[in-house]
């Protein structure tokens, strides 16, 4: 008898701070099917951070890799739909696509049903054959070559001008200026992707995106359109808003109407200013990770997929409701480690439990306290993991969320937030005292905690002025806080030979033949890092030449060289009182790192030696406040090397609270001057971070944008 | 021109909260937002049915203390800038 609640298997929940689409399209199926259904999140590794999340997934599955063949995973199908009875799949990578899409038969036959595209109609739209198949159709396209010998590439660089994209044959981009950059970007796009790369000439312009599901007829059964409002580094959409632009959408049609398609299908355009056509920048095979917003424009493709996927017509075309925007954030949780081995081992796990609703609640007697550091457009920020700790925290008060900008997503959270405020981006310690001031007035807080690098300074500054105002702090002092810099704490430490932890070999360089001249000095491979951010490897001078100008263009006037350590990273987080003193600390080792550096899975590996000597840093340095140590263990000798002291909360810090050793709570204390009850982490437990998006009214971005306050009901 | 009359565009579309009077105007087809005060939240009301100057010169007096010229300066300002935008089209 087929049971009554829906099961569907979905791919596609990892990639970090790029994040793949299955967690967006579970979340859709989940708050809009009109029915009981079941999730089944299938991944090729047990790091699936985004199906570990609670609510995400009824069931986590591994899957074989699919470069192992296809006989080996349509095995490992069919034995999943015959143990837990799926009645659809949802596949969301790229490369699994034209596999699946092979399989389709095989898997129907077994009942498990799909709706994807032919190999040769993806193939037809590929990154590689995308020129073609618009110069046939006449659609425009930027000129795009494909360099497969990378020996080849400074030629074909120098001859095609700059700036441009070099692209990965399946995914990846990055801009280069020169052809250092150009040779630096393409050696990582085909390391990682092989078969060469892509130079794209950059069309600048306005983003506009358009997802759809074409019917087993290849007619279109709903479309949603896009406008990337607001872009990252990376060039990822971190908010974006349904249009209703007529000129997109019949340029769409045109090109969908051209494909020979069925299935989920993004269309990625630019529309230079004064152009009447947008440019055509890819064909995906699959839905954008930022399609639970079609959920939210009442308009959700992953619904209308599955209709068409088990054959029930969806009814007249729905439009898309036009304004609906998202900005794009993360959750995090703590996993037990047993959970992560058993799907490691067995396969199969069910997933974790729907958070419980958050109680915003404040205690009338708690102490109330404002947090910093909220975006996380470019980088996770650590005022979001601020206040999920102090949220967790047991007699709190109000909380509030200070941003520097409009995209800073915490401000949008009022799950975390009582009210947010946006902070001036200005230089002047006296600019940030009067906000603060003018924010304290109408909504007095007990405690700041600033928990970004480059603002510490202003905030040592006012300290005695927000102490007299009635704000604590917990802070270093300016000689300190300039002593833990990167110019100065591997050439003139504290410690000059430290216990536990060695402190690498570093050159300071203020041009680009220091760079080259240091890197031969300590040989190869080094790793370039700016003093406040940023830090590039390189294992050749070309590769430095590379480093160095993309220091330069993130306004790095000097570099450090360092030899490069490679081994597991860990992290040593402390709170320091008044008298320098760690009141706690906390070691995890990095499990997942995107490429920018950012934790986004660990455990707490306590390592007393290690802690001692940080300890004893740490007293030497007289560290007053939040401070993370960063470390990588020599994978040859086992020796740990400083690579980093940070001069507050580390993003992850809301793993603390998880372990019940609350490091934000303990801040916050011993910033009242409060007693600190050290306690001991629990054992076990996995932390995960994944990308999620949420809904925001176009008038709370307003206020933000206008008022420069939000007030969270 | 005072006696023309104009509506909203239908690629406009206003959002108000009530409960912190953030008004907006969105532009649907470039997803442009403009934050509204509360005298041009009045016109652009007024002008979902559609409106003559004279009626939003007029509305503008009677709720706000303004010399009427100051108001149908302001108001056809108002008027040229939604104009602009693409936001009105003449009723």
């Amino acid at each position: 008898m087929k049971p009554d609640k829906l099961r569907v298997a979905i791919s596609g929940f990892d990639g970090l701070d790029v994040p793949h689409p299955g967690g967006p399209v579970a979340r859709a199926l989940r708050e809009s099917w009109p029915g009981p259904i079941e999730i089944h999140a299938l991944g090729y590794d047990p790091f699936m951070t985004g199906a570990w999340m609670g609510g995400a997934a009824d069931e986590l599955h591994t899957l074989p890799d699919f470069t192992e063949g296809d006989a080996v995973l349509l095995e490992r199908l069919v034995a999943l739909t015959s143990r837990f009875g799926f009645d659809a799949f949802i596949p969301t990578l790229d490369l699994e696509i034209p596999v699946i899409a092979r399989l389709a038969g095989r898997l129907e036959a077994v009942g498990l049903r799909t709706l994807l595209p032919s190999p040769e109609a993806v193939y037809a739209t590929s990154k590689l054959r995308l020129p073609k198949f618009c110069h046939d159709h006449s659609i425009p396209t930027p000129r795009t070559i494909h360099v497969l010998d990378q020996g080849d590439l400074p030629l074909h660089a120098d001859q095609f001008g700059y700036p441009m994209f070099i692209k990965g044959t399946v995914a990846g981009a990055k801009r280069a200026a020169n052809v250092a950059q150009a040779t630096a970007a393409a050696r990582t796009l085909n390391r990682t992707w092989g078969g060469g790369v892509l130079l794209q000439e950059v069309i600048e312009g306005e983003e506009y995106n358009v997802a759809a599901v074409l019917a087993r007829d290849h007619s279109i059964s709903a479309m949603v359109s896009i406008k990337k409002v607001g872009v990252n580094e990376k060039g990822k959409g971190v908010m974006c808003t349904v249009v209703d632009d007529p000129a997109i959408e019949r340029h769409a049609v045109s090109i969908l109407e051209a494909l020979d398609w069925c299935g989920p299908v993004e269309l990625e355009f630019v529309l230079p200013k004064g152009a009447k056509a947008p440019s055509l920048i890819e064909v995906n095979c699959r839905f954008p990770s930022w399609i639970l917003l079609s959920h939210w424009a009442d308009c959700s493709l992953p619904v209308v997929l599955l209709q068409e996927i088990l054959g029930q017509r969806p009814g007249a075309r729905v439009k898309a409701r036009p304004g609906t925007s998202f900005v794009r954030d993360i959750a995090e949780t703590a996993v037990p480690l047993a959970q992560l081995d058993r799907l490691a081992r067995f396969g199969s796990v069910a997933g974790q439990a729907p958070a419980p609703t958050a109680n915003r609640r404040a205690d009338p007697d708690g102490l109330a306290v404002a947090v910093t550091g909220v975006s996380t457009l470019d980088v996770v920020n650590a005022g979001l993991g601020v206040a999920r700790a102090l949220r967790m925290a047991p007699d709190m008060g109000r909380l509030y969320g200070l941003g520097y900008g409009t995209y800073d997503s915490g401000l949008y959270r009022s799950e975390l937030f009582d009210a947010t405020f946006r902070l001036p981006a200005s230089d002047d310690p006296g600019a940030l005292y009067d906000r603060l001031a003018a924010i304290h007035g109408d909504n007095p807080f007990d405690v700041v905690v600033p928990s970004l690098d480059g603002e510490i300074p202003r905030f040592i500054e006012i300290a005695d002025r927000l102490e007299a105002l009635g704000v604590a702090t917990l802070l270093p002092s300016a000689e300190a806080f300039a002593r833990r810099g990167k110019d100065r704490v591997f050439t003139d430490p504290p410690v000059r030979e430290p216990a536990g932890f060695a402190i690498p070999d570093t050159i300071m360089a203020k041009s680009e033949v220091e760079a080259t001249e240091a890197s031969s000095a300590l040989g190869y491979p080094v790793v370039l890092k700016g003093v406040i951010s940023h830090a590039l490897p390189a294992s050749s001078a070309g590769e430095v030449r590379a480093a160095w100008s993309r220091l330069r263009e993130k306004g790095c006037a000097e570099a450090l060289v360092q030899r490069f350590v490679d081994g597991e990273r860990f992290a040593v987080s402390a709170v320091c009182d008044r008298a320098s003193e760690p009141v706690t600390m906390l070691t995890i080792k990095k499990l997942r790192i995107c490429d920018r550096g950012s934790t986004w899975s660990a455990i707490s590996v306590p390592q007393p030696a290690l802690e001692a000597g940080f300890a004893d840093f740490l007293r030497a340095l007289r560290w007053v406040g939040p401070v993370e140590g960063e470390f990588i263990r020599d994978e040859v000798t086992e020796r740990f090397h400083l690579i980093e002291v940070n001069p507050r909360f580390t993003a992850w810090i809301a793993f603390s609270a998880h372990l019940g050793i609350n490091h934000p709570y303990a801040a916050v204390r011993a910033a009242r001057g409060l007693p600190v009850i050290a306690g001991t982490a629990a054992a076990d437990l996995v932390f995960m971070r994944s990308c999620e998006d949420a809904p925001i009214t176009n008038s709370a971005f307003a206020a933000i944008a206008t008022k420069g306050a939000l007030k969270h009901a | 021109m005072s006696g023309r009359s104009y509506a909203l565009n239908s690629r406009v579309a206003l959002e108000g909260d009530g409960e912190t009077e953030d008004h907006v105007l969105v532009d649907t087809h470039t997803a442009t937002l403009c934050a509204c005060n509360d005298a041009a939240w009045r016109i652009l009301f007024a002008l979902r049915s559609g409106a003559t100057v004279d009626e939003l010169v007029a509305q503008i007096e009677a709720e706000y203390e303004v010399a009427p010229d100051a108001a149908k300066a302001d108001v056809l300002d108002f008027i040229s800038r939604l104009s602009a935008m693409g936001l009105i089209d003449e009723a």
